[in-house]
């Protein structure tokens, strides 16, 4: 009996050590677990620390992607507007550019735009988005008794809005019950002439906010109003002068036509009696010229040697007379246009030869030299051949007449983009410079000595000069007194 | 002797306009659609416009170059159109259905009756007008009143419906502070209703529907609340979760509520669905409690969620994907099909200006000459895949629904 006794009570100890191996075990392991369950709450909290930061970083990139956004929104609308209304230099016109899309971009649904009236000391509506004409006439008596006010926000070129208005929550409510809006902007328009006014924008939304990048938005649109309303009326100004302008250059103009139109009646009516008065002056120099002809040739008996020396030189007159006459009478043709040019191949080396030939006897007489120089491919030209054999006698002969004895005349022509040119030079007495100008005027003759002791009408050069002219040619001279002149002269080849 | 051409396959125009004038917005987009169009007689056009559209003249203009055809749509602040999205304008969607495939609209008005779902039941009536003994496939509808506001109608509608038929809903108004859209049934324009086609016969459709938020940080019991106010969440007041989280006081939460509540909204897990059921805050209680969107009952788990643009492109491709499922069954040739999305207002805050990059994705997943119409409504309506609410509908303010319609 005792022997079962012992035994049960060795299992009973036995059990009983199991059970406690188990149970130390089993609290072990649940130390472990619990350790291995705070070690996950650790990283569970961990990472949730690591989500919140990444929450947060997540909101401030979104809200500074907002400010950029709408930043960016209003930079395109700003352009837009700017794009408008500086496309129109007409007052009214600039606001009606502004339209709800832009104010919209803007982050604005309602705008109203006032400028002062300086006469009947009032502010004048030039703008309205968003507002029924109800809720206008309101607005109208509200603006106009707080006129002051916004003299003085313009005045000062402050900025007003929700954001920085220093006033009670009163005014604040009933500003937004009249103007029906939850947010504002009030700005100046300032523009350097003229009205100055205020540009009002708001919005009805209830979850925004004005902020510093809102205010400096409508500063610009206000700002960009008030530069082209200036630009306007610059325009306006600008235009009127221009207008002035034209009119005065109009008056001026039809002055300017009605005097050339008498100085060609007169100069027509010049030509005309020269032409008349030579005409009839020449009829009875002929008859003269006849008879002094007919007494000189015997016809009449032989004259006495005295009477016979007189009618020569009467002869003489007369020829030269006639010649005068003659002139006045071509130069007139000239001017009047009576006479055309009679344009042939004309071949200036073979002229030079005749020329020469009609002067050799003149220049031996005077003890000058004269010279030829006609460059082969300045020889031929298309022009009058009569003409321009005028044109080299006329300067030769006055080459001839002031140059002194033992003197040299030269005739050079040659070729020129323009046309041939020809100078003919001499060694003679010169020309005063103040004479230049004027030595191809008609009947002007240089005053000196030696113009008094030559004869000399005054219309040689005068007839040269209308030639050359008639060819589309110009000419001119250089003349130094002691030194010699040289005239020049180009014609256009025509080949 | 008339000769009555009968199309064995589908016939779809899509007309974009971006022109200011409804008259010529609409003229522009028949003459787009018509053009892509072989035969020029379409059975139903659906029209989403921008609130600056919305006009009876304009609906009266396009039954006058149409011709009386019925008409669906409604207005939103963003529409969509194949790949863009655009703020302003209006697209228009012209289908001809093929043979032996059929179609109903319908309207309601005064929506947010309280306690009368017989408008919803109304529609569903007529909905169903013609259609009873035929293969009825799914419907979706066009909502500008409120979403709370309209449970009694969405009850009444699916009551007809049946609670398992597929619908999709889109729900254009946000409620209090934000512009009222319209509903376009026909030729006139409504406030406060309800406009939905549902179509039938041999058709294939198919549905999608993601939002593409992701859980961040440990989950959150609700230790006090009632329908759809949290009271406290781990025994303390709800809004300390978002003090803790964004490092923000109640202040700076109030004054950025709508954005904060949109980007993180809190979530629940859902037994086989991929995504977690979404709900966002919309007001903040004295005690310091959260008005949620929706109900979040006692005793559930909650998680704060995140959207990046990355996620919500990779849901709407999905989503995209998810429709074709329906669609393996059609014909691969002398076939075509359209899509209609409704890709929720909330997620505009998370793509800003890379909006496009979702229709993007959707074009590729549904095939580049899938046409695609859509709006952007504050909530939509889409069916539920848990097995325990099978052909259940849930309401979201995150999702992108697609309905593929092919034949």
């Amino acid at each position: 009996m005792g022997l079962i006794n012992y035994i049960f009570a060795f299992l009973g100890l036995t059990v009983i050590i199991l059970l406690g191996v188990a149970l130390i075990f089993r609290l072990e392991k649940e130390a472990a677990l619990k350790a291995e369950l705070e070690k996950v709450k650790k990283s569970v909290d961990e990472m949730d620390e690591q989500a919140k930061l990444i929450l947060r970083t997540d909101l401030e990139l979104n809200k500074a992607q907002e400010e950029l956004d709408k930043k960016m929104t209003s930079i395109y609308a700003l352009q837009e507007i700017s794009r408008a209304i500086s496309n129109t230099l007409e007052e009214d016109k600039i606001f009606k550019s502004i339209d709800s899309y832009h104010l919209k971009d803007l982050g604005f649904e309602k705008a109203l735009a006032f400028l002062w009236d300086e006469k009947d000391k009032k502010f004048a509506l030039h703008l309205n988005i968003g507002y029924m004409d109800n809720e206008l006439e309101k607005i109208l008596t509200f603006v106009e008794t707080n006129k002051d006010s916004y003299l003085e926000l313009i005045h000062n070129e402050h900025v007003n809005s929700l954001r920085s208005m220093p006033v009670g929550i009163e005014k604040k409510e009933a500003l937004n019950r009249l103007f029906k809006i939850t947010f504002y902007i009030i700005c100046p328009i300032m523009p350097k002439e003229g009205k100055k006014g205020f540009l009002f924008v708001g919005t009805e939304k209830e979850n925004v906010s004005i902020t510093e990048g809102d205010e400096e938005s409508i500063t610009i649109l206000a700002n960009q109003i008030g530069q082209s309303l200036e630009n306007a009326r610059l325009f306006e100004k600008s235009w009127k002068a221009q207008q002035e302008l034209g009119r005065r250059v109009e008056e001026r103009t039809q002055e300017l036509s009605r005097a050339l139109e008498e100085l060609n009646i007169i100069n027509k009516r010049e030509s005309d009696f020269v032409s008349s008065v030579s005409h009839e002056l020449r009829t009875p120099l002929t008859s003269v010229k006849g008879y002094a002809a007919l007494l000189l040739s015997g016809k009449f008996g032989e004259l006495p040697e005295e009477a016979r020396k007189r009618i020569e030189k009467l002869n003489r007159h007369t020829d030269e007379l006639v010649q005068f006459i003659n002139d006045l009478l071509d130069i007139s043709r000239l001017e009047s246009g009576k006479v055309t040019m009679q344009p042939a191949e004309c071949d200036l080396k073979k002229m030079s030869e005749e020329i020469l030939d009609m002067f050799v006897i003149l220049m031996k007489e005077k003890q000058l030299e004269i010279s030829f120089k006609i460059d082969d491919d300045a020889r031929l030209l298309q022009a009058d051949n009569n003409q321009i054999k005028r044109v080299f006698i006329n300067i030769i002969n006055n080459a001839l007449k002031f140059t002194p004895p033992g003197g040299k005349i030269s005739v050079e022509s040659h070729k020129t983009p323009e046309g041939i040119k020809v100078d003919i030079s001499d060694t003679g007495y010169g020309i005063p410079e103040e004479a230049l100008e004027k030595i191809f005027q008609e009947f002007y003759r240089v005053d000196n000595n030696i113009n008094q002791q030559i004869k000399g009408t005054g219309l040689g050069l005068t007839l040269v000069k209308n030639i050359i002219e008639a060819h589309k040619g110009k000419i001119w001279v250089k003349s130094k007194v002691g030194a010699g002149s040289t005239f020049s002269f180009i014609l256009p080849q025509n080949i | 002797m008339d000769i009555v051409l009968y199309t064995y396959f589908m016939d779809i125009g899509v007309g974009l306009s971006l022109q200011k004038n409804p008259i010529l917005a609409i003229k522009e987009a028949i003459s787009i659609a018509k053009e892509q169009m072989i035969i020029k007689k379409p059975d139903f056009g659906i029209l989403f416009t921008s609130l600056e559209l919305s006009c009876s003249s304009l609906l009266r203009a396009l039954n006058e170059y149409l011709g009386n055809i019925p008409v669906i749509g409604g207005s939103s602040s963003t529409i969509l159109c194949n790949k863009s999205f655009h703020k302003e304008g209006l697209v228009l969607m012209l289908v001809k259905l093929p043979a032996e495939s059929l179609f109903n609209i319908a309207n309601a008005k005064n929506i947010n009756l309280a306690g009368n779902p017989g408008i919803g039941k109304e529609m569903g009536i007529k909905l169903l007008n013609g259609l009873y003994n035929k293969n009825k496939l799914a419907s979706f509808f066009i909502l500008d009143t409120p979403v709370n506001e309209t449970s009694e109608f969405i009850f009444g509608l699916r009551e007809k419906l049946g609670m398992g038929f597929p619908l999709l809903g889109a729900f254009t108004s946000g409620g209090a502070g934000l512009p009222n859209n319209y509903i376009y049934f026909n030729n006139d324009l409504f406030r406060n209703a309800s406009a939905g086609i549902l179509f039938a016969g041999k058709l294939h459709y198919g549905s999608g529907c993601r939002h593409g938020w992701k859980p961040l940080g440990k989950s959150h019991l609700i230790t006090a609340g009632e329908n759809n106010i949290i009271a406290e969440i781990d025994d303390m007041p709800a809004v300390k979760i978002y003090e803790d989280y964004l490092n923000c006081d109640l202040n700076e939460l109030k004054n950025n509520l709508r954005q904060i509540s949109t980007l993180y909204p809190f979530g629940i897990q859902q037994k086989n669905e991929p995504e977690y059921l979404l709900r966002n805050v919309i007001a903040i209680e004295p005690g310091g409690g959260l008005r949620i969107q929706g109900n979040l009952p006692k005793n559930k788990l909650v998680r704060l969620m995140i959207g990046t643009k990355e996620t919500c492109i990779e849901a709407a491709k999905e989503a995209a994907e998810q429709t074709k499922i329906g669609l393996s069954g059609m014909a691969k040739t002398k076939t075509k099909k359209f899509a209609i999305v409704f890709s929720s207002m909330a997620r505009q805050l998370v793509y800003k200006k890379s909006l496009d990059q979702e229709l993007a994705a959707v074009n590729e997943a549904l095939g580049a000459n899938t046409p695609v119409i859509g709006l952007c409504p504050y909530s939509g309506l889409s069916p539920s895949r848990e097995i325990n609410y099978q052909g259940e509908v849930f309401f979201s303010n995150y999702n992108i629904s697609i309905l593929t319609i092919g034949g």
